[in-house]
């Protein structure tokens, strides 16, 4: 984390020295990744299949970079990430077809609604206190919400379909070469809006509140005030995927957003790498290709027992802990970023 | 008035009295050390100061204002700042990153460097000894103009011990302090005064010369008083 | 609806809860644990039931064995194989872990079941219970819906006997309380623990029969039921078989009333509601060390 941090800034008459942002390591970064996405556009271009999951894998890398931010940094078990993605989806979808708004607003408006859900989660988080209430709630609310869409004229238990595709102004983004383009330029700014946060202060102060609330507060600082600012931020980010997923998808259902996504989303950001800023987007790569894979040598539908099995042995060999996200944690996705030149 | 004001201060945990009663008076600039047995109450009291538990009864007050009923953020925010016997720290954060956040009105390089931090500054708070943790939680309550420490030498070997009064040596003249310590003999080296708290309530408020000779100190605090 | 009609469904509905709902909270309050398998376990129940007494037509007696047999081997396995080895870590990170192992199993053993029998919804043909009615109060009510109202009340008979009056019950009360004080006394709490797991795996294997002999089978027939059992086994105290019961047989009846005038759809939404409230108000009530406004209030340090 603190290799963004600059040791330039020693001065002893200031009030006290900012942890700066390494704006010009960033950029490169941020740079490099582009880059490397545009060079996987012909591998979409060339099959529709391929095309299709690859898109999902790109809208559940900024889903799931929501769920890390208050999950893995701020270590807030909010249990129900899958339903601010839901409503994103179903707010993005009845905005652009119904109302016939233009799908970037659609899109922005989704989040935006998310993150104001999540302010009162939020509340919900601070009040209870405690992690097992929280998840149980978390929980809970994640099913009641699914219990209203159901029933609920304009989505129902069916959900929403025939959901326009994504546009631009009046671009309308109709192949998935046009689609997979946009979504990479999506997620480079999802995954520089994380490191952005996480980098700063702002995160320092998020993740010692994620460790010690009650050493944070001893120094003066509301804890609350975190929990609130992650979460809303969190959540947009799962609401703006939702709205993603909705347009690109075509459908949006209700039942597909409960708690076995929410667990799903778990397993992805535990095979990932939590507090890793590519860790969502290795972990859904990893967690949406097997079963493709596997579906392609003709073994059928074994996600059930790839999701199952990977949890059963991300669980067992966590050597430190399943949220251990001190430094030199170990697990897979670490691992692979670590083979990642570019970061150090 | 004195800077920090606790006034008949009760707390209770079920059956369990804690504090039954403490009164006293902290003056700006000095050094006070609580002594005292296990149970007589010194963390708890260090904990309704500092808005950790809310007290049954009885009032504390900060600059002559009441803060008793105040959360546990916005009383450090008043400038009062504590260490814990379970030396917390920051794990999954740096040295650096840790005094950053805690030094707002000091400056970072400086508790960096008047506490000898400056050479661990990019290691984890995970991989530190227990003196550089020591050193690292009295880094985090330097921010503040009273800072309430406890236990802080214990553990430490007689060198640590050694630094440690060099380092709140120099920082007594700034600070206003309050230790709690089982280590009888450093703080009545330290002390400008000492406060004995037994069952509950204060039993004597002096200069540490005075202390040793007190009888009634003697008769209840009896063994720990051979210096 | 008469009203005698909706107690009577109330404590068929209330049985199956309170049933399903006390042997996950033995489990839940013994060792901490969420079983998240539970549901699968009561499939795998009721599908064997299905294999021995449908396919190979054995007696009734033997199928019901054959399900508690294999499900309580199955439960030991996954208690030895599997959450053995996570009785070291701490807390938050036991419970977190459980939670994930258990409902991986249980997706994987759901998901053999689909696979081996199929998603059909499958019936148990079983004359004697199904078509003998009696007439109660003025409601028909066939053998097989009493015989699940006697068992739900005889299983709590049975519990209360079990914890009250054997060695095995006192040690496992001992370790609810107290769970370092029941390792100083000398109790195998390990021992215990694999015991407690297959009791409750046993008893779950029998409410999946019941319930299959009622209703239809499908691969994730336990689902809802374990989503439901949660929040009984919350409201009635975790670990408070008793409770379970009450809160059991309590949910069972609002349904059978609350169906003359809300949709299922609000019945199941207003009991998550219901979940939602008390855990805020438990919160509220037992926090009385800081009032609620000042910890939301976000006034801090500037940034």
């Amino acid at each position: 984390m603190s290799d963004t941090t600059t040791a330039t800034d020693r001065d002893d008459t200031a009030v006290s020295r900012e942890v700066s942002l390494d704006w010009p390591r960033l950029g490169k970064q941020t740079l490099l990744f582009l880059v490397v996405g545009l060079l996987f556009t012909p591998l979409v271009a060339g099959s529709s299949y391929i095309g299709s999951f690859v898109l999902i894998i790109l809208v559940f890398a900024v889903m799931i970079s929501g769920f890390d931010v208050m999950f893995g940094w701020a270590n807030l078990y909010v249990f129900c990430p899958a339903t601010f993605a839901l409503i994103g989806g179903v707010t993005s979808a009845l905005l652009a077809d119904t109302v016939g708004a233009p799908f970037l607003l659609s899109m922005v408006a989704g989040a935006l609604l998310a993150a104001l859900v999540g302010l009162l989660i939020a509340v919900a988080v601070v009040v209870i206190g405690t992690d097992f209430d929280i998840v149980i709630a978390t929980l809970a609310f994640g099913e009641v919400m699914i219990l209203l869409f159901n029933n609920w004229e304009p989505v129902g238990p069916t959900g929403i379909f025939s959901i326009s595709k994504p546009a631009i102004a009046s671009i309308v983004l109709e192949s998935q070469t046009q689609q997979y383009l946009f979504l990479l330029v999506v997620v480079t700014l999802t995954i520089l809006a994380v490191s952005v946060f996480t980098s700063s202060r702002l995160g320092t102060l998020v993740v010692a509140m994620g460790e010690n609330e009650a050493l944070l507060a001893s120094l003066g600082y509301n804890p609350a005030r975190y929990k609130f600012l992650t979460i809303a931020f969190g959540a947009f980010l799962l609401g703006l995927g939702g709205a993603l997923y909705a347009h690109v998808n075509g459908i949006i259902t209700p039942r597909d957003f409960g708690v076995h996504q929410t667990l799903f989303f778990v397993l992805i950001l535990m095979i990932g790498g939590l507090r890793s800023r590519y860790g969502p987007l290795v972990g859904a790569i990893v967690m949406v290709t097997l079963p493709e894979i596997a579906r392609t040598f003709g073994l059928g539908n074994i996600r059930p027992y790839i999701v199952g099995t990977f949890l059963i042995v991300v669980v067992m060999y966590m050597p430190r802990g399943i949220v251990g996200a001190t430094p030199g944690t170990v697990n897979i996705g670490s691992f692979i970023t670590k083979l990642k030149i570019w970061e150090s | 008035m004195g800077i920090l004001e606790v006034d008949d201060l009760r707390k209770s945990f079920g059956t369990i009295t804690a504090l039954d009663g403490v009164t006293f008076e902290v003056e700006a600039g000095r050094l006070y050390v609580i002594i005292g047995p296990n149970g007589a109450g010194k963390t708890t009291l260090f904990n309704c100061i500092t808005g950790r538990h809310r007290a049954d009864g009885g009032v504390v007050r900060f600059r002559d204002r009441d803060i008793s009923g105040l959360t546990e953020h916005a009383i450090a925010q008043q400038g009062i700042r504590r260490t814990f016997q379970e030396v917390e720290i920051f794990d999954s954060i740096t040295v650096g990153e840790s005094i950053d956040i805690a030094a707002r009105h000091t400056g970072t390089q400086s508790v960096l460097d008047s506490l000898d931090l400056a050479d661990i500054e990019e290691k984890y708070g995970s991989d530190l000894t227990l003196f550089e943790r020591k050193r690292l939680a009295l880094g985090l309550a330097l921010d503040g103009e009273v800072m309430l420490l406890d236990e802080l030498f214990s553990g430490l070997n007689p060198d640590e011990k050694r630094a440690t009064v060099r380092y709140l040596d120099k920082l007594r003249e700034e600070k206003t302090m309050v230790l709690i310590e089982h280590d009888v003999r450093t703080a009545f080296e330290l002390a400008d005064e000492v406060i004995v708290l037994y069952q509950g309530s204060v039993l004597a408020m002096d200069s540490p010369a005075e202390i040793r000779e007190n009888e009634t100190v003697r008769r209840n605090y009896f063994g720990k008083m051979s210096l | 609806m008469s009203i005698a009609q909706n107690v009577i469904n109330g404590l068929i509905q209330g049985s199956l809860y309170a049933l399903f709902a006390a042997s996950f909270t033995i489990i839940f309050g013994v060792m901490d644990i969420p079983n998240m398998a539970h549901g699968a376990m009561f499939a795998v129940g009721a599908y064997v039931f299905y294999q021995v007494y449908e396919i190979l037509a054995l007696p009734w007696f033997v199928a019901l064995a054959c399900s508690i047999v294999v499900v309580g081997a199955l439960g030991a396995a996954i208690e030895r194989g599997f959450l053995d080895r996570l009785y070291g870590r701490d807390d938050s990170e036991y419970v977190f872990g459980v939670i994930l192992v258990t409902f991986g199993l249980g997706l994987i053993i759901e998901r053999f079941i689909g696979q081996f029998w199929g998603y059909d919804n499958l019936v148990i043909e079983m004359p004697l219970l199904q078509d003998h009615a009696f007439l109660v109060a003025g409601v028909s009510v066939t053998l097989a819906q009493i015989v699940i109202i006697l068992f739900g009340v005889g299983s709590f008979a049975f519990l209360y006997w079990f914890s009250n009056h054997t060695l095995m019950g006192h040690s496992l009360r001992a370790i609810v309380q107290d769970r370092e004080l029941a390792y100083m006394k000398g109790i195998d709490v390990e021992r215990v623990f694999l015991y407690t797991f297959v009791l409750g795996s046993a008893m779950i294997s029998i409410a999946g029969v019941l319930y299959g002999t009622m209703f239809t089978l499908s691969p994730d027939m336990g689902f809802n039921l374990l989503i439901k059992s949660f929040i009984i086994v919350i409201l009635g105290g975790i670990g408070s078989i008793f409770g379970a019961g009450i809160a059991g047989f309590g949910l069972g009846m609002y349904e059978a009333f609350a169906i003359a005038y809300l949709d299922s759809y609000y019945i199941f939404a207003s009991e998550f509601l219901l979940l939602i409230a008390y855990v805020l108000l438990k919160s509220i009530v037992t926090d009385a060390e800081t009032p609620i406004l000042t910890k939301l209030l976000a006034y801090g340090r500037s940034q």
